[in-house]
């Protein structure tokens, strides 16, 4: 059922669904839309449908009825169609609009002559399931639980495509530094998912330590990996994605 | 402080199509490298893709380029000032292309991928939707910091398929996101640490689909500047065959050039 | 001290010397390291100077006026044993020196802290390793600002820096005081600047950047107007300056949005924002008057000329006095909306004949080389369908481009579309569907063979007209295929019709309008369509390119079973596997539907007939029994007559037949012989024409050999268990 928006003054003020097939509009009580203002006349028109299309029709209202900024007698009105009443507007909304209206992701689409541009068509689909979901590797997501040295979280979730352990303020998993100072190398490194799993990545080579070994490349992470970062202890754990 | 990336871009139509709906914009002073590759009929790919650069850019210069840095407010808070600033940049966007696309019906369905990054030269913030794609080269080895937001690259991610199946695949320009589809859209943000040497780049899929990974980490890890790398890899894909259009952004944080005296200078002073 | 060439001890050392009971003989130099007088050893710099060791200021030497020492008034006990001095000490007579105790220290006294420093063998020295050590100091320090000092906390930092500066200044004095001069000076000063420094670019470091502000809605709604209005979206623009506060700075804004208003001819809406500006400041510039002017141009504004500049324009209908004219036709009144604008009923006064008039009107934003763009391709459906001249494709009469509005006058259709008919509850009967079908495959034939091909055809264009006839309507996208050499170029289609190749943006034929014909053929029969994708469209691209389409049958159980096959011929994958022509599934579709129909099918460019003529048993609508339609006396029929129900499985055989093809294969039907009445029987008949290829869809298809041009047709029987 199509609707109808009631604007003034292009701020809308009520939103009329289409209840049955025709709706009168002027400003005595019996219409079914009542406009109280001067400018609209006691029966100013008629939206009903006809044959498969809305019309609106003027009933000999003192100052017109517009459609799109035309005056009219009677007129076809389709989506996002302005009917002008002095002032008043209505814009006429369709649940399924036609084509003319951008493809939304419904079944609208399927059926509307679209264009698709060669070789790259790009087909719009309804957003994605939740990050979590969409960051999960074979359904699974990573995550780093801090069992010593906990600067922030006690755990991070692995979502993004690439997360940075250190000591700088532009990583992700924050660590504890070690010797006097508390020092630790700002960024010491990074865990990459890849549709094989996660990937530890020395940035300091030889710093970060996966169950008593220093990592001097990079190493694929297995469900309990404990990692030793400066004074900060964790261990790698793979949740089913919520 | 802003220390000034050697940044670069260029766009090529290829050796295939006959017009170019990808675009691209740079800004050294903001640190902003936007890269857009655009579809609809007829010349709407254009026009969409032209909308988003030049809607970030806008955005970008009235929100950044000003005495006091503007933040969209409302954000996540948990999450930093310029994540949400090129959030806010890439929503505008797509709300700008979808309303036209609605008001315009020679425009309708047009939309775009976009690839947007804020540089400097400590971090990397990089915004995207579709599957136009940011790179980082560090320590050698040149990384995705982007996921496609494709058919195939959703199949790829749940290990449906390999990544060569996903190269021949027929499907492989199906979108599962882009840019002017929809009223909103979900934009993917990620952060990233830069250091001195690395490589920021962004690329259109007509790079992907024409040069194997490893060239292009050989062409960045050789090349001098990020000029001479945004132009070997366009001469790299139209040599191979140039069949979509070719758009690429290149940034480089300078490296320590004078060496440990520069690093002594720059610790001294820089950090 | 020297004197010309000789080096004389001074005064200060004469008296140490008498003081020590030597003579002046025994004050051995050795110059640069020390003044041996007997068994002190007096330390000296290189240049042969001793450094004195002051005791303190004025007054630490006792000292007597010397009034006093005259008068006796001192008592001269104080002088035994001890060296005196005499000299003048008062200011302004005699020389004062500038000493680190003093600042200004007597001659005498000066002359006494000599002796002392002497006698007492308080020496100040500067170590060998002085240098050495200060060096050192200062390179340790400055390593410490550069290195250690940036990666300290500001507290480690301050706390560090301090102990090191006391303990440099403690050690400094511990030593001076011992007789050691070490200059810490340098090292202090350095640590301490140092220290600052650091310290200071540190805090404008972290403070560096700009001040973060929240951009409110406020701000951003007008950068997103701003964007709007720059794109020509003026209604979405006005919405948002709406929402903010009306300062100076928005009123000029929302001032030059009316002036757009106007430029578009959108009086009433660009009086709109003038008033909304003077809700709040009616004397800003001249909006007052102008509001007045445009209010009066919006009234007036008539749709004269039909250069009113909108693409949404309604005409004016009551009693106007001229009626707008487009090209040599009067605009009688709006019909509908279609993709590229208004479609207006118009009249041909010339000839009194009433058209269909589809404009478009060039939008704002466009530039000159979009807007070229859009008309070619918006005559090219004029183009297209003009050179076609078929009693089924609608008739373009006209084109042509006035002022802002191009427009194609064509023949005005009174009828529908086939979209209502795709309902489950309205579909048309069998025999109406298969019969409109395959009157529009025999007219995409004719479109074809011109070059034409349509790429857009569903039920939305299929018009059926109220004397019944149909029309095939909206080449809007058709292309011509004569001149579109390679694939590349523009894919457009309705996704849920577009065939295989369409979807995969290869080169298009004929075939494509035939698989999409199917398409609706399948979505009139059943109300579903074959493909009916997921979420998105994405899923049904990828269906139309790999999934198996499903059985007819079993979405209608009653249909002819002859239909099968043409659906699955019509909607197979590969185009070599479809129907050739649109001729070909006519005939096929007419044969379906059996004698009487087939008889009746037009035939404009080909002599189009079914396979199987009317001898063929061909299925009718469901549940009817196909006897009816069986051809009384052949042997076929006679097998058929004896079964309660049958579904015939005919191939989709290619019949472009000519008329003794055609009656060949009735004769075959006719002479050929049941074998037996199992299940799967085969009759062998000669096709009317060689069919292309095999379809490999399904295994029970008939098979057409294209060598021996031989069809089989599968009996099953019954169709219980196809029900």
């Amino acid at each position: 059922m199509p609707k109808l928006l009631l604007k003034f003054n292009a701020a809308v003020i009520k939103e009329v669904p289409f209840t049955k097939d025709s709706l009168t509009v002027g400003r005595k009580a019996d219409n079914d839309i009542v406009i109280d203002n001067p400018a609209i006349s006691g029966h100013h028109c008629k939206i009903a449908l006809e044959g498969g299309t809305y019309y609106v029709e003027d009933l000999e209202s003192t100052n017109g009825t517009f459609v799109n900024e035309k005056r009219v007698k009677k007129a076809g009105i389709h989506h996002n169609d302005v009917v002008g009443l002095a002032k008043h507007a209505l814009v006429f909304v369709e649940d399924n609009p036609e084509p003319v209206a951008a493809p939304a992701p419904s079944a609208a689409p399927a059926d509307a002559t679209m264009v698709i541009a060669p070789q790259k068509q790009a087909e719009l689909v309804a957003a994605a399931a939740g990050t979590a979901k969409d960051s999960a590797v074979n359904g699974k997501l990573g995550v780093m639980r801090v069992l010593k040295g906990v600067v922030a979280d006690p755990e991070y979730k692995l979502t993004g495509l690439s997360t940075y352990i250190g000591k700088s303020d532009r990583v992700q998993i924050p660590i504890k530094g070690t010797g006097l100072f508390g020092s630790a190398p700002e960024v010491a490194a990074s865990i990459h998912r890849k549709p094989e799993g996660y990937i530890l990545r020395a940035v300091e080579e030889g710093y970060p330590v996966v169950n008593g070994v220093n990592v001097n490349g990079q190493v694929l992470l297995k469900d309990g990996d404990l990692i030793d970062c400066g004074g900060t202890t964790m261990q790698f754990v793979m949740q089913d994605a919520g | 402080m802003m220390a000034t990336l050697d940044i670069f871009g260029a766009t090529d139509p290829g050796c295939v199509r006959p017009n170019n709906e990808d675009n691209f914009a740079v800004d050294a002073e903001l640190g902003l490298l936007v890269v857009a590759d655009g579809l609809g009929g007829h010349n709407s790919g254009e026009v969409a893709s032209e909308l988003a650069t030049k809607t970030i850019h806008d955005f970008a210069r009235q929100m950044l380029g000003g005495p006091r840095a503007l933040v969209p407010e409302g954000g996540d808070p948990s999450r930093s000032a310029r994540a949400r600033q090129l959030e806010h940049f890439v929503k505008t966007a797509n709300t700008v292309i979808f309303e036209k696309a609605r008001a315009f019906p020679k425009d309708a369905g047009m939309s775009t991928t976009v690839v947007a990054a804020l540089a400097d030269e400590r971090s990397l913030t990089v915004a995207h939707v579709g599957d136009s794609r940011a790179y980082l080269f560090h320590n050698g080895r040149l990384q995705p910091v982007t996921e496609d937001h494709s058919l195939v690259g959703d199949q790829v991610k749940r290990g449906l398929i390999s990544l060569a199946e996903a190269s021949k695949s027929s499907l492989q320009n199906i979108l599962t996101r882009a840019l002017g589809a929809e009223q909103d859209v979900l934009v993917d943000v990620s952060e990233h640490p830069l250091f001195p040497g690395d490589v920021v780049l962004l690329a259109s899929d007509g790079l992907m689909k024409m040069v194997e990974d490893d060239a292009v980490a050989r062409t960045v890890a050789t090349e001098a500047s990020s000029r001479a790398i945004v132009e070997s890899l366009i001469a790299q894909a139209k040599a191979a065959g140039g069949v979509d259009n070719v758009t690429i952004v290149a940034a480089r944080v300078p490296a320590d050039g004078g060496g440990a005296l520069k690093g002594l200078v720059s610790r001294i002073f820089g950090r | 001290m020297r004197y010309g060439q000789a080096r004389l001890p001074s005064y200060g050392v004469r008296l140490a010397l008498a003081a020590l009971g030597l003579k002046a003989g025994d004050a051995v130099l050795v110059p640069g390291r020390e003044l041996r007088l007997g068994k002190t050893v007096v330390p000296l710099d290189d240049d042969s100077r001793m450094m004195i060791t002051f005791s303190g200021p004025e007054g630490t030497f006792r000292s007597f006026s010397y009034q006093d020492v005259m008068n006796d008034k001192v008592a001269w006990d104080v002088f035994k044993d001890r060296v005196v001095l005499i000299g003048l000490t008062a200011t302004g007579v005699g020389t004062l020196s500038v000493t680190p105790v003093a600042s200004g220290l007597s001659a005498p006294e000066l002359v006494a802290n000599v002796i002392e420093n002497v006698l007492h063998k308080r020496f100040l020295v500067r170590p060998p390793f002085a240098q050495r050590v200060e060096w050192g100091l200062i390179a340790f320090v400055g390593l410490f600002i550069m290195l250690v000092l940036p990666r300290l906390k500001a507290l480690w930092g301050f706390l560090l820096s301090a102990v090191m500066v006391l303990g440099l200044l403690g050690a400094g004095t511990y030593l001076f005081i011992n007789g050691q001069w070490l200059k810490i000076a340098y090292p202090g000063v350095l640590l301490a600047l140092g220290y600052v420094l650091i310290i200071t670019r540190r805090f404008f470091s972290t403070e560096k950047g700009k001040e973060l502000v929240e951009a409110s809605a406020i701000e951003t709604n007008k950068m997103l107007g701003l964007s709007f209005q720059g794109q020509g979206m003026l209604d979405l623009a006005f919405e948002k300056f709406r929402l903010c506060p009306l300062d100076d700075n928005m009123k000029d804004t929302l001032y030059s949005l009316a002036l757009d208003f106007e430029r578009k001819r959108q009086f009433s809406k660009a009086a709109a924002v003038l008033e909304h500006i003077a809700g709040k400041d009616p004397k800003y510039k001249d909006i007052a008057a102008k509001t007045k002017t445009l209010k009066a141009a919006a009234d007036g504004a008539v749709f004269g000329g039909v250069g009113g500049g909108k693409k949404e324009g309604t005409v004016l209908i009551t009693g106007g006095s001229t009626k707008p004219t487009l090209g040599r036709y009067e605009i009688e009144k709006e019909l509908g909306r279609g993709a590229m604008g208004v479609v207006y009923l118009g009249k041909d006064p010339k000839i009194n004949r009433q058209v269909a008039i589809k404009t478009m009107t060039l939008e704002e934003g466009s530039d000159a080389a979009e807007a070229k763009e859009v008309k070619e391709r918006f005559f090219r459906e004029a183009e297209s369908a003009g050179t076609l001249n078929h009693p089924n494709i609608v008739r373009i009469f006209d084109a042509g481009e006035e002022q802002d509005i191009a427009y194609i006058a064509m023949e005005l259709l009174d009828g529908e579309d086939f979209t209502k008919y795709t309902a489950k509850d309205k579909l048309l009967p069998v025999d109406v569907v298969l019969e409109s079908i395959a009157v529009v495959a025999d007219a995409l034939d004719y479109a074809h063979a011109q070059g034409i091909v349509h790429r857009d055809i569903k039920p939305a264009n299929i018009m059926r007209l109220k004397d019944g006839t149909i029309r095939v309507a909206d080449f809007g996208i058709a292309r011509i295929t004569a001149s579109s050499k390679t694939a590349t170029g523009t894919v457009m289609g309705t996704p849920s019709y577009m065939s295989p190749e369409q979807v995969s943006g290869k080169k298009v034929d004929g075939r494509s309008d035939l698989f999409s014909l199917t398409v609706a053929l399948f979505e009139l029969l059943t109300g579903e369509k074959p493909f009916k994708g997921g979420e998105g469209i994405g899923t049904l691209l990828f269906q139309i390119a790999n999934d198996p389409h499903p059985d007819i049958l079993a979405a209608r159980p009653g249909l002819p079973a002859g239909l099968k096959a043409v659906i699955d011929k019509g909607l197979a994958k590969n185009p070599d596997q479809r129907f050739a022509r649109g001729s070909e599934l006519a005939a096929a579709l007419r044969a379906c539907l059996g004698g009487a129909k087939a008889a009746a099918a037009p035939a404009p460019a080909a002599a189009s007939v079914s396979a199987v003529e009317p001898a063929a048993p061909a299925p009718a609508a469901a549940a009817k029994p196909v006897l009816d339609e069986s051809k009384p006396g052949s042997p076929v029929a006679d097998v058929l007559a004896s079964l309660s129900t049958i579904s015939l499985e005919l191939p989709a055989p290619p019949p472009a037949a000519t008329p003794a093809a055609e009656k060949t294969a009735e004769q075959t039907l006719a002479d050929r012989t049941l074998a037996d009445r199992t299940a799967e029987n085969t009759i062998r008949i000669s096709p009317i024409e060689p069919p292309k290829a095999e379809d490999a869809t399904q295994a029970t298809l008939p098979s057409l050999d294209a060598a021996t041009a031989d069809m089989t047709i599968k009996l099953s029987l019954p169709p219980e268990e196809k029900r």
